[in-house]
C-alpha cells in the first residue's frame, strides 16, 4: 500500500527504520519463555542445541553432543523437557466455569504462559515440528524417553495450533517488529532480526549486523563446517575415552553459545522495543481469548486428554480456514481502529474518509452530517461507513458506540452523509460528532463472531479437483 | 568493434572468464528473477554465476556439508539393492507393474573408461550426449513395466538459441508407455505433508528435465508426451531416512518454464542490451597475486555494471544479490525497497525524486508522474495527520 511505500522511502532517506504503528499490537507477558535454537541442516527432528529462558540474565543451555544420534538426543534434551513443564505447569491452574466467564469476573481468567522466537522459522520448528516429535515419543519399551518430552510435546503443538492472526500466544518477533517499523530495504531481509534491528534502533552497527551468525533455526554453512564439526570429533573423542556424557558436551555447549548468544540477546532488545510502544485498546481482549484457549487446553492435559490430529480431516480444514478469515478480518479491524498511523493505510488509499465536520443536522427524519475531507474521497454515493462515538462505561463493561453512514455525495472539498444506523433513535443522536470535530469513517464496522452453526458437510468450495492426489 | 553475429557479441563480452552449462536449478531459477537484463547476458553467455559473484565481492553461500551428507545417505538407501524401497513406491503410488529395474552410467569417467580414445572436452561432451541418447532410445523401446535410472547423463536444451547442458546427478524414470520421472530429495514429508517451498523447486527442476528429455524424444521422431508429466517425488518420511513418496503434477511448471524458454530474449534481442567496448577479465587462479586479484575483480565489476539490471524481490536468491543491492543503493533506487514500491513509483526511479514529489517539493512533469505523485501525496498527508512527524 502506498503508506507502507512511503514510510519505506523515508527510511532510506533516514536510513534508519520509521515507525509503521503507534501502538503494540500485541500482548508481552510479564514472564514470556524466550527459545532460540539450532537443529540439523537437513534434519529438523535432530537439534543441535538451544538457549532458553524467563529472563535475559537467566539462560540455559541445552546441547546434544552429537546430534545424529537419536538416543543421546532425548536423552540430553530430557532437563529442556523438565524445564519448559515447569515454566508451563505453573499455568496449569482451574478454568473459572462457565456461568463466571461470562460475567465481568471473565477478565479474571488466569495468565497464559506465551512463548517468544526469533523468527516465523524457528516457531514453526519449534512447535510444528518439535511438538509433533516429541509427542509421539513412547514412554515405555524399546525407545522409551523422559515422560517430559511427550508432555512438552503437546503443549508445544498447542502452541502450534495456536499461531493465527491477532494471538498473542507465541510471537515470531521478526514478524512483530515488521508489523510496527518499516526499513528501507526488502522485506525477505527483514527476517534476518540482527539487520532488523540495527535498522530499528543501532544503524551504526549494520555491517555487523549483517555478519552476525543466523539467530536459527539453521545455521550457517561456515558455521556448520567448523565449529560444529569440531564440536562433534570432540564429543566423539571425549566420550570413546571414557567420559561422561555432560563433560563430553562441553565443546559442543560452548560451540552452540558462541553462536546463538548473540540472537538470545537480540530477542531481549527487541522485546525491550516493543515495551516501549503502549498497548493497543483491543489487546487485552484478544489476550483474553488466548488465555481463555490455553485453559482449555490445560484442563485437556490434566484430564490426560489432549489429542492431536497428525493430518485434519477436509472439514476440519474447511472449519480451521473459516477461522482464520474471521481472525484476519478482525486483526486487521482492530490495528486499524486502535491505531491512527495504521488507519492511515486506508485513509491514503481511499477507503476510509477522514476531515473535520462542518454541518450536522440532528433534526428531522434521518440526521445528517457534512464533512471537509483531508484529500478527496473517491467512493461512490451509497457506499456505507462507520464511526465509533467514544466509549462508554455501563454495567457489563465497556462499548463504544457505533453509528453508520451513507455516502450521499462526495466532491473534492466536501462530502455529504446519511445517517442510516446507530444514531436514528431520538435519544441517540447526542452521539453524533460535533462540528469542528476531527472524524474518521471507515469500512471496519463490529467484529465479527464464530457462528454457532457451521455446515457439517464440507462445501463444494472446498472439495478438491476430481483425480487430484489428497 | 562491430559484430556480425550476435552470439559473437555474447562470447566477446564473457571474454576469458570461463564458459560452464546452465545446470537445472539455474534454468528454473530464471523464474525468480523475471524481466532482469543483467542474469539473461549473464545466464546467456554461460557464465558461471558463482565464481562471478565470489569475483564482484557478494558474499558465497557457504554450502552445508551435513544437508549434502544427508542427501546422499538417502539416495544411497533408496536406490541401493536393487532399488528394493523404490519399487513398491512406484507400483502404489504410479500404479506401475514394475517387472525390472535398470542403470546406466552416464558420467565422464565412466564414458572416458568405456571409449578410451575419446579426447578433449568437447568429445567428451558430444559422446556423452550420444550415450545419454541411446540410454534413452533403450528406455523407450526396451522393457516397459521396468524402473530406468540414468546416473550423470547428459542433456541438451537450447536458451533463446544458445544450448545449455543439463547434468543431473541421477534422472529417474518408471517406464510405462510413457516414461514417469521419478526425482529423490532428502526433505522430509512428515504426516504426509511437506514443506511447500522445498517442493515447488523440486518441482520446477523436474519439469526442466522433463522439458529436455522431451525435446530429446521428439528429434528421435517419438511423440514428446512419451515423456510423462506426471512424475513421483521421494521424499524422507516423517523423521528417519526411510522413503516416502508422492504423485507430482508437473503440467503447470513445464508450461510455465517451456514459455520461458521460448520467450527468452533471442540472442539476437539481448545483443544490443550487451556493451562492447568491455568484458569480462579471466577468472584469477588461486596463484594470482592481490594486484592481480584486484584488477580482475575491478574490470568485473565495471563489466556487470555495465549490464542493465532490474532490482525486486526476486533478487536475494541471486548470487550476484550483494552486488546489485549495492548499486541499487548507491543509485539511491526506489527499487532497492522491492517490486511494489518501484511499480508504485513507475519512472520515479529514485528516493529523493519520490519524496520531492510527496513533500510537493518537486512538480511532477507529465500524467504518469502526476499519478504517482497524487499517490505518495496522499501518503505524506494521511501520515502526518496520524501525527507521526513528517
Amino acid at each position: 500500500m502506498s503508506v507502507d511505500t512511503y514510510l519505506g522511502l523515508r527510511a532510506v532517506a533516514l536510513g534508519r527504520a520509521v515507525p509503521r504503528a503507534t501502538r503494540r499490537h500485541v500482548h508481552l507477558a510479564a514472564e514470556p519463555l524466550v527459545v532460540v535454537g539450532y537443529h540439523m541442516p537437513g534434519d529438523v527432528g535432530a537439534p543441535i542445541g538451544l538457549i532458553y529462558g524467563n529472563h535475559r540474565n537467566s539462560a540455559r543451555t541445552a546441547v546434544v553432543g552429537e546430534p545424529r544420534n537419536g538416543k543421546l538426543r532425548f536423552t540430553q534434551l530430557a532437563d529442556f523437557a523438565m524445564d519448559l513443564n515447569g515454566y508451563f505447569g505453573r499455568y496449569i491452574q482451574g478454568l473459572p466455569s462457565r456461568s463466571a466467564r461470562r460475567t465481568a469476573s471473565a477478565r479474571q481468567m488466569p495468565p497464559a504462559p506465551q512463548l517468544i522466537l526469533p523468527n516465523a522459522a524457528t516457531a514453526q520448528w519449534l512447535c510444528d515440528v518439535m511438538g509433533r516429535r516429541l509427542r509421539t515419543l513412547d514412554t515405555e519399551g524399546e525407545y522409551a524417553v523422559h515422560p517430559a518430552l511427550p508432555n512438552i510435546g503437546a503443549h508445544l503443538s498447542f502452541f502450534a495450533s495456536q499461531r493465527v492472526p491477532g494471538s498473542s500466544l507465541v510471537l515470531p518477533l521478526t514478524d512483530l517488529l515488521s508489523q510496527h517499523w518499516t526499513t528501507g530495504q526488502l522485506d525477505a531481509l527483514d527476517a534476518d532480526l540482527a539487520v532488523q534491528l540495527a535498522w530499528i534502533d543501532n544503524p551504526a552497527g549494520m555491517k555487523e549486523a549483517q555478519r552476525a551468525l543466523p539467530a536459527g533455526p539453521v545455521p550457517d554453512g561456515g558455521w556448520e563446517e567448523k565449529d560444529l564439526g569440531d564440536a562433534i570429533k570432540a564429543y566423539q573423542r571425549l566420550s570413546d575415552s571414557g567420559s561422561n556424557i555432560t563433560r563430553a558436551s562441553e565443546p559442543m555447549k560452548i560451540a552452540v553459545e558462541a553462536a546463538l548468544q548473540p540472537a538470545w540477546q537480540a530477542c531481549w532488545d527487541a522485546v525491550d522495543l516493543l515495551h516501549r510502544l503502549p498497548a493497543a485498546e483491543s489487546v487485552q481482549d484478544r489476550w483474553e481469548m488466548d488465555r481463555y484457549q490455553w485453559h482449555r487446553h490445560a484442563e485437556r492435559v490434566r484430564a490426560n486428554n489432549a489429542y492431536f490430529s497428525r493430518r485434519p480431516q477436509e472439514l476440519q480444514v474447511m472449519r480451521l480456514l473459516t477461522r482464520l478469515e474471521r481472525l484476519t478480518a478482525n486483526l486487521t479491524r482492530d490495528m486499524a481502529l486502535d491505531d491512527p498511523l495504521i488507519m492511515a493505510n486506508y485513509i491514503a488509499s481511499g477507503d476510509a474518509l477522514s476531515g473535520d465536520i462542518t454541518r450536522r443536522d440532528a433534526a428531522g427524519d434521518r440526521p445528517s452530517l457534512s464533512l471537509r475531507p483531508d484529500m478527496p474521497f473517491r467512493r461512490p454515493v451509497g457506499t456505507e461507513l462507520h464511526w465509533f462515538a467514544e466509549p462508554t462505561r455501563r454495567p457489563d463493561g465497556v462499548t463504544r458506540p457505533m453509528v453508520t453512514v451513507e455516502v450521499t455525495s462526495a466532491d473534492e472539498t466536501n462530502v455529504e452523509l446519511r445517517v442510516v444506523r446507530g444514531a436514528v433513535r431520538q435519544d441517540r443522536r447526542r452521539l453524533l460528532p460535533q462540528i469542528g470535530d476531527r472524524v474518521v469513517f471507515s469500512q471496519f464496522g463490529r467484529r465479527e463472531f464464530r457462528r454457532d452453526t457451521l455446515p457439517a458437510e464440507l462445501p463444494w468450495t472446498h472439495v478438491g479437483v476430481e483425480g487430484t492426489s489428497r | 568493434m562491430i559484430f556480425t553475429d550476435a552470439r559473437e557479441r555474447l562470447e566477446h563480452f564473457r571474454g576469458d572468464f570461463p564458459a560452464k552449462p546452465m545446470d537445472a536449478r539455474r534454468i528454473a531459477g530464471l523464474l525468480d528473477a523475471p524481466g532482469c537484463p543483467r542474469r539473461q547476458v549473464v545466464d546467456a553467455a554461460s557464465v558461471p554465476l558463482k565464481d562471478l559473484a565470489k569475483l564482484i565481492g557478494c558474499k558465497p553461500l557457504a554450502p552445508s556439508p551435513f544437508a549434502l551428507q544427508r542427501g546422499i545417505r538417502f539416495e544411497q538407501n533408496v536406490i541401493s539393492d536393487a532399488m528394493t524401497p523404490l519399487v513398491p513406491l512406484v507400483r502404489e503410488h504410479l500404479g506401475l507393474d514394475v517387472r525390472d529395474v535398470r542403470q546406466q552410467l552416464l558420467s565422464t569417467p565412466q564414458a572416458r573408461s568405456q571409449y578410451p580414445a575419446t579426447r578433449g572436452v568437447q568429445a567428451v561432451t558430444e559422446l556423452r550426449l550420444r550415450l545419454t541418447r541411446e540410454a534413452v532410445a533403450a528406455m523407450l523401446d526396451g522393457e516397459q513395466h521396468a524402473i530406468n535410472l540414468l546416473h550423470h547423463p547428459y542433456l541438451e536444451l537450447s536458451l533463446g538459441d544458445m544450448p545449455a547442458y543439463l547434468e543431473p546427478d541421477l534422472l529417474g524414470y518408471a517406464a510405462a508407455q510413457a516414461l514417469s520421472p521419478i526425482e529423490i530429495k532428502s526433505f522430509p514429508c512428515i504426516d504426509g505433508v511437506a514443506d511447500p517451498v522445498k517442493t515447488a523447486e523440486a518441482a520446477r527442476q523436474t519439469a526442466v528435465y522433463v522439458i529436455a528429455l522431451r525435446r530429446l524424444v521428439a528429434s528421435f521422431g517419438h511423440e514428446p508426451e512419451r515423456v510423462a508429466s506426471r512424475g513421483l517425488l521421494v521424499m524422507a518420511r516423517d523423521f528417519a531416512l526411510t522413503a516416502t513418496a508422492s504423485v507430482l503434477d508437473l503440467r503447470p511448471q513445464v508450461l510455465r518454464l517451456n514459455r520461458l524458454l521460448n520467450d527468452f530474449p533471442h540472442v539476437t534481442h539481448l545483443a544490443p542490451r550487451v556493451p562492447t567496448a568491455i568484458s569480462l577479465p579471466a577468472l584469477p587462479d588461486k596463484d594470482a597475486n592481490e594486484q592481480q586479484q584486484h584488477d580482475a575483480a575491478k574490470q568485473a565489476k565495471e563489466a556487470i555494471g555495465a549490464l542493465d539490471m532490474r532490482f525486486g524481490d526476486g533478487c536475494p536468491s541471486c548470487a550476484m544479490f550483494d552486488f546489485c543491492r549495492g548499486q541499487a543503493r548507491s543509485e539511491n533506487q526506489v527499487a532497492q525497497l522491492g517490486t511494489e514500491a518501484a511499480n508504485l513509483c513507475g519512472d520515479v526511479g529514485t528516493v529523493s525524486h519520490a519524496l520531492a514529489l510527496a513533500s510537493g517539493e518537486r512538480a511532477p512533469l507529465g500524467s504518469a508522474e502526476s499519478a504517482v505523485a497524487d499517490e505518495l501525496r496522499r501518503a505524506a498527508l494521511a501520515v502526518q495527520l496520524a501525527g507521526a512527524p513528517a
